[in-house]
């Protein structure tokens, strides 16, 4: 009988201890960080303009579009009739998607209602086995002065998560476009409901499918522990405060690269970078498009002084801040993707060079057993090099 | 025995050689006269590129312009700067500005120095079955007052070494050799 009492007091502890392993491995790493975070202006009505292609190929654009509006609508959004956009994109003989200058985004919300407008670029659609997908999608308020109030991108490949014996591996590209353009939809829904989201302590492995967060990158201790995407290279004239608030265009960069679209990219993936810090205000990229080809703007190495006194003195702009660079690699093709890019800052106030880096990375670069620690696409790992920069400059 | 001699000779003969070529004086220049220091603000100009790889001099140059940025010894104008300086004089030679072009630049850009490159060697080499990056870069600092050249250096870096040839691997990353052969150049520069 005592055995028995014994048997099960021993048992019963050995039960507790495995719960409380269980527990501790519940546990999130590192530091959580509390944020409040203020409350969004609400997006009543969106217009999601078509899709911008800067694949450097063909790519299934409004069947994009198309399941960009569907999630949209399952997540409760309202928006424009296709017919009624279509109409007014002929009116105003809008031809390039990835952004509205300050006349049209006037004219969107006086013409059809919209609030905002959801400017989506298609980075990658590879049907090869393994399939590719990137996206970026950016909500813009319409009216006179465009802001860009959500971004997000998302880069998946089906053989990312293979899982055991290949059962989690993707080969219909179709199936990775309805989820990487789901989880966009989940961000945006996510975002829109942040007022009552107080706390973000998320960790980016929550989002698996869905590639780095950029979304979670200022909060995850993950994030913060990679070092190996901070520039290899830094200049940080001691002008430029950290802390301070900071109106800033990002000019496309330029692209040596033999990837096309390579320069739009990397600007895409900086601003998405850019807007998580509250020191900074990001002109929309359609309002700096319009500056550029307003004074006729040509750079053939970056900007000059003059070019950003002028960027910056613009009144619609009113930056004080350029960023601008030079993308050398964005290899995608390869089953190891390589990303190598410079970033110049110029303060326009003072006309002088603030920030100087350089960043290059492999996708096998923190690979020591196996493929753990790979990364599979081009789109994710100029994701981490833009971030960071990005922690290097608001550091 | 005389036979000997001339075998140990020929053996001897190119050893000697290779020892003193080690002993050789590297390949800096400095005008004895310049004051470094007084250097606040330089402008690099676009690298000369000898290699097959097309834009090889660019990605050297930008290499070279953060790197040299980030010392804090001098401020580098922005290439974008460079290159609207560089479009109101009149057509530079390939092999690099005339003196008067040198002098009208400093002008125009307002800097103390101007700083061009010869990329030589950008590429894969191979011995064997053995294959590895190289680089080979040259620099000089021309004065903007009287257009002289003040400062002068060359560097090698990667290429298949003895390790490379035993265990494989295809040598180190292009980004890192540029990073190791501008670090050497920066030494030389302010040693």
């Amino acid at each position: 009988m005592s055995c028995s009492t014994n048997s099960s007091g021993r048992a019963g502890f050995a039960w507790a201890l495995l719960a409380l392993l269980l527990l501790s491995g519940c546990a999130p790493t590192g530091r959580q960080r509390t944020v409040v975070l203020e409350t969004r202006p609400r997006t009543d009505i969106i217009a999601v303009l078509p899709v911008q292609n800067l694949t450097g190929g063909r790519a299934p654009l409004a069947r994009v579009a198309g399941l960009v509006r569907s999630s949209l609508e399952l997540s409760g959004f309202s928006l424009v009739g296709d017919d009624a956009l279509e109409d007014f994109m002929r009116k105003h003989r809008v031809r390039h998607t990835g952004g509205l200058n300050a006349f049209v985004s006037r004219a969107i919300r006086e013409e059809t209602g919209a609030t905002a407008y959801l400017v989506t670029s298609l980075e990658a659609y590879d049907t090869q086995t393994p399939p590719r997908l990137s996206l970026f999608s950016r909500l813009v308020s319409s009216g006179e002065r465009p802001e860009i109030l959500w971004m997000d991108s998302v880069g998946v490949s089906g053989d990312a998560h293979p899982g055991l014996l290949d059962l989690g591996a993707v080969y219909d590209p179709e199936v990775l476009l309805t989820k990487g353009v789901r989880c966009l939809a989940d961000s945006l829904g996510r975002w829109r409901g942040y007022a009552a989201d107080e706390v973000r302590g998320a960790s980016p492995a929550a989002y698996p499918a869905c590639g780095p967060r950029a979304e979670l990158s200022l909060l995850s201790p993950e994030r913060e522990a990679d070092k190996q995407h901070r520039p290899r290279i830094l200049f940080r004239s001691p002008t430029l405060g950290s802390g301070q608030s900071h109106r800033v265009a990002v000019i496309p960069f330029l692209n040596l690269s033999d990837r096309a679209y390579a320069g739009s990219i990397v600007t895409l993936h900086f601003i998405n970078q850019l807007i998580r810090s509250p020191q900074l205000s990001i002109v929309e990229p359609g309002l700096v498009r319009e500056q550029l080809l307003k004074y006729r703007v040509i750079m053939e190495a970056g900007p000059s002084l003059d070019n950003a006194e002028t960027i910056g003195g613009s009144d619609s702009l009113g930056v004080d801040q350029i960023v601008s660079g030079t993308v050398f690699d964005y290899q995608d093709e390869v089953p190891i993707p390589k990303v190598d890019f410079s970033v110049n800052i110029i303060d326009a106030t003072i006309r002088r060079l603030v920030w100087s880096s350089r960043s290059f990375g492999r996708g096998d670069d923190r690979v020591v057993f196996f493929d753990l620690g790979r990364v599979y696409t081009a789109h994710n790992l100029a994701s981490r090099l833009a971030w960071g920069t990005f922690d290097a400059l608001i550091r | 025995m005389k036979t000997r001699d001339s075998a140990q000779r020929r053996f001897v003969a190119p050893l000697l050689v290779l020892l003193l070529a080690g002993c050789a004086s590297d390949d800096v220049y400095f005008e004895p006269n310049m004051d470094f220091g007084s250097l606040q603000t330089v402008a690099i100009l676009p690298f000369q590129n000898l290699s097959g790889k097309e834009e090889a001099g660019e990605r050297l140059r930008n290499t070279f312009m953060s790197m040299l940025l980030a010392t804090g010894a001098v401020y580098v104008l922005p290439p974008g700067e460079v290159a609207r300086g560089l479009g109101k004089i009149s057509r530079m030679p390939p092999s690099g500005p005339s003196t008067e072009q040198i002098k009208e630049l400093g002008g125009i850009l307002g800097v103390d120095a101007l700083i061009t490159g010869v990329v030589k060697e950008y590429g894969t080499v191979r011995s064997g079955a053995t294959s590895a990056n190289v680089i080979s870069l040259s620099l000089q600092m021309v004065e903007v007052g009287d257009g002289m050249v003040v400062w002068s250096a060359s560097s090698t870096k990667g290429g298949v070494t003895m390790r490379d040839r035993l265990i494989g691997g295809g040598g180190e990353p292009m980004d890192t050799v540029a990073v190791k052969a501008v670090n050497e150049l920066l030494d030389k520069l302010f040693r």
